[in-house]
């Protein structure tokens, strides 16, 4: 029901944002080609549906994660597995290494085959860990980590840079 | 004409990139959670100071590579490499949970080749037909056509056509945030200047099919054991010729999906195999190792391929998401699809015609000689893939413009896709959305101006009428009160 409210009120505010668009009057423009028609509409339409999906989640009772049953000959758009399907924790952490990758480090001035470097190897060490610890083979493990995590940022690095001449962040 | 465009790409150059794009679109389509999508939109960042033919040629290999790759996962995993090769799990898996998967691999390898030929017959025969019909489009029709693509694909894509256009509304509106399309006045920036120039399309695409994937797979509780045991690769005839009217029917029903705007390959595949279990004699052997099911879902899919290029080529309507970002590269690298196409760049729809051809050639090599090679693929762990898809993700989203604002889109689509899609919001909508928003604001907002504000126009010329009729029914067909009256008939009758 949340998700439903939140696209209700997500579409009343882009109506209204729309409403109160400049209509370029000043300029001699068209009424019917002002900019906020368009986002307007849709505005409008987003909270016609999320009113919908409201409605049908409260006669429902519950707010099922993976939206009505699927019909026959629809397709299968794996969302209904995933949506399902239980997560796995450890998606926390990945979360917070790729936020504190891109807000964090890039774009700072490090070298960026170091630091991309650095993240693959948290990365890996992070899941691996424990999986590692329960067959005794830690140094092993943080080992290679390291080495696919140079490798990999080595020629991804190159590749980009030399080979498809795009420069690094 | 044709043969003009083959004779490009017999250099020693394109053939390797036609070998090597083929197989790293293999590889992409192998790895669950790894999509098409994603590899055209990275490949895009890659090729961008390419030959456009060049460009075009790696793209359309990855594309079709991709789509052939993921019946592999498929057979041995049974999860679907990409979306498009779910079907292929249902008698895929149970073939080689029967020792073989092997056959269940030719029989997918010849599937895809027979279904990509005759894609790429219809692609060469129905583009310069469609594109003729399409000049005699105005405002008013894009308009409709760009919205029905949206529909279209909210409807089909997913699993809840609610859902799906909510998504394909958010992809209109994010399309138009930046400077408006006709006069250039900001829209929803906030003052940021950095949203001024909208929000690019590859950061978002990354964002949306690569970002949230790597979220997606992460997420996941536990892989599942891959089946080891292979007997021969190669191809029985005996299987091809039993099942030759199983091929046809499946390539017509992959084309015409796939040319259906935004509806995509999952959806060939899926009706390919309902067809075929409808006119089979085995049709209690569906679901329990049918090679007929099998052939059937993987000649549906990849005929879907070059079937969804013939709308972006002839309309500059995607009929899939990948479709969608192949139209964008084509976009970066000077070609304008739509129905001006064939007038302006004829040769180009040859060479188009010509790429797919290799591409499906190459998948025929790689589908018979590189199998075992490509499964040690699957063995990698994901922790290790996944961080490294993310690096990728991170450089191809800034490659495009050498923007740090490109990253930080990448990443905030892709969190709120993947949280979205735990929720049962499919993305294919949401991309078609991005990709057709500046068409329908466009057309909209011209078709007003040309009819004074009436709207008259949008639902009494004849093309017009047609477009308008199909949306119209789509939204309601899914209006409780009208499910309720379409039950009781058929009921009755």
């Amino acid at each position: 029901m949340a998700v439903a409210l939140g696209w209700v009120v997500l579409g009343i505010a882009i109506a209204i944002a729309s409403w109160r668009m400049d209509r370029l009057a000043q300029m001699n423009i068209e009424p019917w080609s002002a900019p906020g028609i368009v986002p307007g509409l849709l505005g409008v339409l987003i909270a016609l549906f999320g009113v919908a999906l409201a409605l049908r989640e409260r006669r429902a009772g519950t707010t099922p994660a993976g939206g009505a049953p699927q019909s026959a000959g629809s397709s299968t758009d794996p969302t209904v597995a995933v949506a399902s399907a239980p997560m796995d924790p450890r998606i926390v952490p990945v979360l917070v290494l790729c936020a504190v990758f891109v807000l964090g480090l890039l774009g700072r001035g490090l070298p960026f085959t170091a630091t991309s470097a650095a993240l693959v190897f948290a990365w890996i060490v992070l899941l691996r860990f424990p999986e590692w610890r329960a067959a005794g083979s830690v140094p092993r493990g943080v080992a290679v980590a390291a080495v696919i995590a140079l490798v990999a940022c080595f020629a991804i690095a190159h590749l980009f840079q030399d080979v498809f001449l795009v420069r690094l962040p | 004409m044709l043969a003009a465009s083959l004779l490009k790409l017999a250099g020693p150059m394109q053939v390797f990139y036609a070998l090597g794009s083929t197989l790293v679109g293999i590889v992409i389509g192998l790895l669950p959670g790894l999509s098409a999508t994603l590899g055209i939109a990275l490949f895009t960042t890659l090729t961008v100071r390419m030959a456009p033919t060049d460009a075009i040629l790696v793209l359309v290999c990855v594309y079709v590579g991709a789509i052939y790759g993921g019946s592999r996962t498929a057979i041995l995993l049974n999860i679907p490499g990409t979306a498009a090769n779910a079907a292929a799990c249902l008698d895929g898996n149970m073939l080689a949970r029967k020792g073989q998967a092997g056959r269940a691999m030719g029989i997918a390898t010849t599937g895809s080749v027979a279904g990509s030929l005759f894609g790429v017959l219809c692609l060469a025969a129905f583009t310069p037909l469609l594109a003729e019909f399409a000049l005699r489009f105005g405002a008013f029709e894009f308009f409709w056509l760009g919205l029905l693509g949206v529909l279209m694909s909210g409807a089909l894509t997913g699993s809840d056509p609610l859902k799906g256009w909510l998504m394909g509304m958010l992809g209109l509106f994010t399309a138009g945030i930046g400077l408006d399309p006709i006069h250039a006045h900001e829209r929803f920036t906030f003052g940021w200047n950095e949203l001024s120039g909208g929000i690019n399309l590859i950061p978002a695409l990354v964002g949306a099919f690569g970002f949230a994937e790597v979220l997606i797979v992460m997420a996941e509780a536990s892989p599942r054991p891959v089946v080891e045991t292979l007997d021969s690769v190669l191809p029985r005839i005996r299987d091809v010729v039993r099942y030759w009217r199983t091929v046809l029917r499946s390539g017509v029903i992959g084309v015409f999906i796939g040319i259906l705007p935004g509806v995509g390959e999952d959806m060939a595949a899926w009706t390919s195999y309902a067809a075929a279990r409808r006119a089979s004699k085995e049709r209690e052997q569906f679901g329990k190792g049918s090679v007929e099911g099998l052939i059937a879902a993987e000649t549906g899919d990849n005929a879907a391929v070059p079937g969804a290029m013939i709308p972006a080529l002839a309309l500059g309507v995607p009929g899939s998401a990948p479709a969608a970002v192949l139209m964008a590269a084509m976009i970066i690298h000077g070609v304008q699809p739509g129905p001006m196409l064939m007038t302006t760049q004829p040769q180009f729809m040859f060479d188009v015609v010509a790429i797919t051809l290799v591409a499906t050639l190459a998948i025929l090599v790689f589908g018979l000689v590189m199998v075992r090679p490509l499964l040690w693929v699957l063995r990698v762990p994901r922790e290790i893939i996944m961080p490294i898809v993310f690096v990728l993700c991170v450089l191809g989203s800034y490659a495009i413009a050498s923007r740090l604002f490109d990253v930080y889109v990448m990443l905030a689509v892709g969190v709120i896709c993947f949280l979205l899609r735990r929720r049962g919001y499919p993305v294919a909508p949401f991309v078609l959305g991005l990709v057709l928003g500046d068409i329908v604001d466009k057309s909209l907002r011209r078709g007003l101006v040309l009819s004074d504000g009436s709207l008259l126009p949008f639902f009494t010329r004849p093309i017009s009428a047609v477009l308008a009729a199909v949306a119209i029914v789509m939204l309601l067909s899914q209006v409780p009160a009208v499910k309720r009256m379409m039950a009781r008939r058929t009921r009755a009758a």
